[in-house]
């Protein structure tokens, strides 16, 4: 009966990992589509309304999902303290506290951190090309991410199902 | 996860409404502690510990490598480390050039590409109606001024709400219990605004001797109404309606076609399509109540497009200000012919 029972707890947990690493894969092309998105309202605002990035970003993470409508909030928030921070910096550390659960890479958070240091201080038409720029790189990452959850994922939950029932032979 | 981006959407716009309340309760640098925000840190730890009555704070002037220089009572002071004033400016702190952009990164909300075409004018207007004025390297476009580049000079033009500041020129603007077209003419930091303002709330609201009416006013620099996501943080009365940032002369149209007010008041008339809507207004039988520079009733005669509306009586008041002894004095009150049916001695504000 134990026997049973450890057979069915190993190939459970090693097919949960497959998913898990399936999971986080879609994960990440989903975070970098609200990337996407955010970044086509923060265009519209600078470009149809002028409005200030406080604002915007207010805004902005009215219409987000988790997490990112908290961060957005918490730079909103951070921007109207005025402590002396560059927005670069409130990026950076809001963009730091981003939960690993989004499936961001680092590079994906260096990015965002490093778009936010870009804003804010030229003409309408450089934020504007600012902001398309990054809209470009996150189009081509989440192309790269949806390729690669559509290569991978199946994989993963396959190796993750049969690499559980090879340890259980192997352990029984 | 929900609940806490509504509420701190609902804060913003609750802030705005508690602040508008604040401007109805009468002071115009409400939060002193807010307003100094907009200056770098080491700046506001100096104007924190800045022991005068902020009513009476008029300019705030930085320059790079010059010490820190105030304007309080009609008088020009420099302020120390310590917070106190001083009139040696060897004893003034000096405004370094980090400072200076921190607090325009401030001023600009991070967004400096918003205030792009007032920055194109020289100057922008935040949150509560304070005008600041910026010098720099100009950066030309054509025959254009683009933008500003190294802004280094930076005067913060505090925005003063006088609540019955207008209370002994209001009698004087009436005839037959109908408002006159109204002129004020006043130099720079004379008060105007800040009489256009009270005289707006005073209409708008009514007095033991006047009804209220309806009252419309385009603010195109904020600095009326010193409005925070559209609505006014100075009291401007129960009857009136804002149209904040709007150029003058669209404004115009635009409420009298949608908001169909008594009155239209306007700050800082000049242009000629400033002038083409302004004849538009008074043909519809709205009153109107604008703002103009000038020193006297023969600088706005010399003024190529006003004379036409001079000459032709349009304007039932002209309220003349002087600062000689202080900011907001009334000089002198005209009648559409130009006689003096008023002069000197009271206080506009």
């Amino acid at each position: 009966m134990l026997k049973e029972i450890g057979i069915s707890a190993v190939i459970l947990a090693s097919t949960a990992i497959g998913f898990r690493m399936s999971l986080d894969l879609s994960g990440r092309a989903e975070s970098l589509r609200q990337l996407e998105r955010m970044a086509m309202m923060l265009k519209g605002e600078i470009r149809y309304a002028g409005t200030p990035l406080q604002e915007a970003i207010f805004g902005i993470s009215k219409r987000m999902a988790a997490p990112f409508d908290s961060f957005f909030e918490e730079v909103a928030r951070d921007m109207g303290k005025r402590d002396g921070r560059t927005l670069a910096v409130i990026f950076r550390e809001c963009a730091g506290r981003l939960p690993k659960e989004c499936g961001l890479t680092e590079d994906d958070v260096e990015s965002l951190a490093a778009m936010g240091g870009r804003l804010g201080y030229l003409d309408r038409k450089m934020q504007l090309q600012t902001i398309e720029l990054y809209a470009k790189e996150l189009e081509g990452e989440r192309a790269r991410a949806e390729g690669e959850y559509r290569q991978k994922a199946k994989v993963y939950r396959c190796l993750g199902f049969l690499g559980g029932l090879f340890f259980a032979v192997l352990l029984f | 996860m929900h609940k806490s981006w509504t509420a701190s959407y609902i804060e913003v716009e609750a802030a705005a409404d508690e602040q508008t309340a604040a401007g109805k309760r009468g002071a115009s640098v409400k939060n002193t502690r807010d307003f100094l925000k907009i200056f770098s840190l080491n700046l506001r730890c100096v104007l924190e510990k800045l022991n005068v009555d902020f009513e009476k704070l008029h300019e705030i002037r930085l320059r790079v490598g010059c010490p820190l220089l105030i304007i309080w009572d009609g008088k020009e002071y420099f302020v120390r480390a310590s917070g106190e004033i001083t009139t040696n400016p060897q004893e003034g702190i000096i405004v370094e050039r980090k400072e200076l952009l921190e607090s325009v990164e401030y001023m600009a909300s991070y967004s400096l590409y918003a205030f792009e075409e007032e920055i194109r004018q020289g100057f922008l207007t935040i949150q509560g109606g304070h005008r600041i004025g910026i010098a720099g390297k100009i950066v030309m476009e054509g025959d254009k001024v683009k933008s500003v580049k190294h802004i280094s000079f930076l005067n913060v033009r505090l925005s003063h709400e006088h609540k019955g500041c207008a209370d002994r020129v209001f009698p004087f603007l009436m005839q037959n219990g109908e408002l006159c077209h109204t002129l004020i003419i006043s130099p720079p930091r004379c008060g105007k605004t800040t009489l256009l303002r009270d005289l707006i709330r005073q209409l708008s609201d009514g007095r033991p001797d006047f009804p209220g009416c309806t009252v419309g006013v385009v603010d195109e620099r904020s600095e009326i109404g010193g409005s925070y996501l559209g609505m006014p943080q100075n009291d401007l009365g129960i009857r009136t309606d804002v149209l904040d940032r709007c150029p003058k002369a669209e404004g115009m149209m635009m409420l009298i076609r949608s908001m169909s007010p008594e009155v239209v008041a306007v700050d800082e008339i000049g242009d000629c399509r400033d002038i083409r809507a302004i004849e538009s207004v008074i043909h519809c039988g709205c009153k109107l109540l604008a703002t103009v520079h000038g020193a006297s009733i023969d600088d706005v005669r010399k003024k190529p497009l006003l004379q036409k509306l001079v000459a032709e009586r349009v304007f039932g008041r002209y309220v003349v200000l002087h600062n000689f002894r202080r900011v907001g004095q009334i000089r002198e009150i005209f009648d559409e012919r130009g006689t003096d049916i008023y002069r000197g001695g009271a206080n506009g504000c």
